[in-house]
């Protein structure tokens, strides 16, 4: 079985089971911190980065998701709010589901339910390897613990690179140091063949 | 309870018993079982090159431990050591997995325990990653009350881990997280009871 972090449900299956399409403007919230999570979503269109801000307003981007990807699915099981937003970066197209419809669903169609705890099983696998990663002095191996964390939630079948979407600051907040330590330490790993920067982008 | 112990024992599960210091699994191991506590605590930690302990959880009654490799067929990523005398109910993987053939409504069960997982590895990660002792205890200790706590009134929650491991589950150096906790006391965040931390 091949698993990646996040669930990829047909769309006409969502949709007899009483989803529906919303579109959402660049820049609209799909869901605030501390909502509850009332729906199962799943990217058609656009992209939605997952984000929170600390008391000092400084932005913790925690990821950016495209087509094809679910989000926030982690808060259905659980009886507690959101700890971040979902933001549209572009105009997006999302099909969204009921809790009791998406609950439903996986009853009816348990291999989606073992699909579900695959990829929650998979989310948690690397979320384990970064905190650790998070635990080390090195300011590599934070950054490796972030990026297969990342990348986890993307299908690499073709071996294509990863696009890692954040900038050396929103790097910097995720992995507690500085922006200044975040470049040398990715040039170091562009040194080491671990990445390749083709302007300001990274490719893992 | 992540799965009712008579529905694992039906399964064919077995009680195992571990020594405080033995290893019910260990970093790099690949499964061969699913494992749900009895009695007793677990920690899943490593250790770094330099013999620095890192804790990722302390697990106990009615927990599942190390239950997500089981879907994902990738070796174990930390180690489960025994802090106290344990009783733990072990169920082979094809046992396991035949089992939620037949019962697709554990997957759920499931599911709720691995989000919860989840949801705390979110917290400490933020925790982890702000330069200030005090919020990632703190951070620590909420993510502790809101789940395991009967009331919101402050002091109400006895924290029940050792300055060592509140450390080693934040990262911190044993005399930070002290120095911490103290300075926690003076700003009546947390009261001290005969060495007991109350949050």
């Amino acid at each position: 079985m091949k698993t990646i972090s996040c669930m990829n449900i047909d769309g006409s299956l969502l949709r007899a089971f009483g989803a529906e399409d919303k579109s959402y403007k660049k820049g609209e919230l799909v869901y605030r911190e501390d909502d509850h999570a009332l729906y199962y979503f799943q990217i058609e269109e656009g992209k939605v980065k997952l984000n929170n801000y600390d008391e000092n307003g400084k932005e913790f981007i925690h990821n950016i998701l495209t087509k094809n990807q679910s989000f926030g699915d982690s808060l259905l099981f659980l009886d507690k709010t959101y700890p971040m937003n979902a933001v549209c970066l572009q105009p997006s197209e999302i099909i969204r589901m009921p809790k009791d419809s998406f609950l439903e669903l996986l009853k009816q169609h348990p291999h989606l339910s073992v699909s579900m705890n695959a990829c929650l099983s998979h989310r948690l696998y690397f979320k384990a390897i970064m905190i650790q990663s998070m635990a080390s002095q090195s300011p590599v191996s934070r950054l490796k613990g972030l990026m297969d964390y990342l990348k986890s939630y993307h299908d690499d079948e073709c071996g294509q690179a990863f696009n890692v979407e954040l900038t050396r600051q929103q790097i910097a907040s995720l992995t507690g140091l500085r922006v200044e330590t975040v470049i040398r330490a990715l040039k170091k790993m562009e040194k080491e063949n671990i990445l390749s920067l083709d302007s300001r982008k990274i490719m893992y | 309870m992540v799965i009712n112990e008579n529905i694992l024992y039906s399964a064919g599960a077995h009680v195992i018993h571990y020594r405080p210091g033995e290893y019910i699994f260990r970093e790099g191991d690949t499964t061969s079982y699913y494992y749900q506590i009895i009695s007793g605590e677990v920690k899943l930690n490593n250790y770094s090159e330099d013999g620095k302990e890192f804790i990722q959880n302390i697990l106990s009654a009615g927990q599942s431990c190390g239950e997500a490799i089981l879907f994902i067929g990738k070796p174990y990523p930390m180690n489960a050591e025994v802090i106290t005398e344990c009783s733990v109910i072990r169920l082979s993987k094809l046992q396991f997995l035949d089992l939620l053939n037949q019962t697709p409504e554990l997957l759920l069960e499931i599911s709720t325990f691995l989000s919860q997982g989840l949801y705390y590895k979110f917290i400490m990660m933020q925790n982890i990653s702000s330069q200030n002792p005090a919020t990632r205890i703190r951070g620590l200790m909420d993510y502790l009350k809101s789940f395991h706590g009967r009331s919101d009134a402050p002091y109400s929650f006895l924290i029940p881990f050792t300055r060592k491991q509140v450390a080693s589950l934040t990262g911190l150096c044993v005399e930070t997280a002290i120095r911490t906790i103290k300075g926690m006391e003076r700003d009546k965040i947390v009261k001290i009871k005969d060495r007991k931390i109350l949050y």
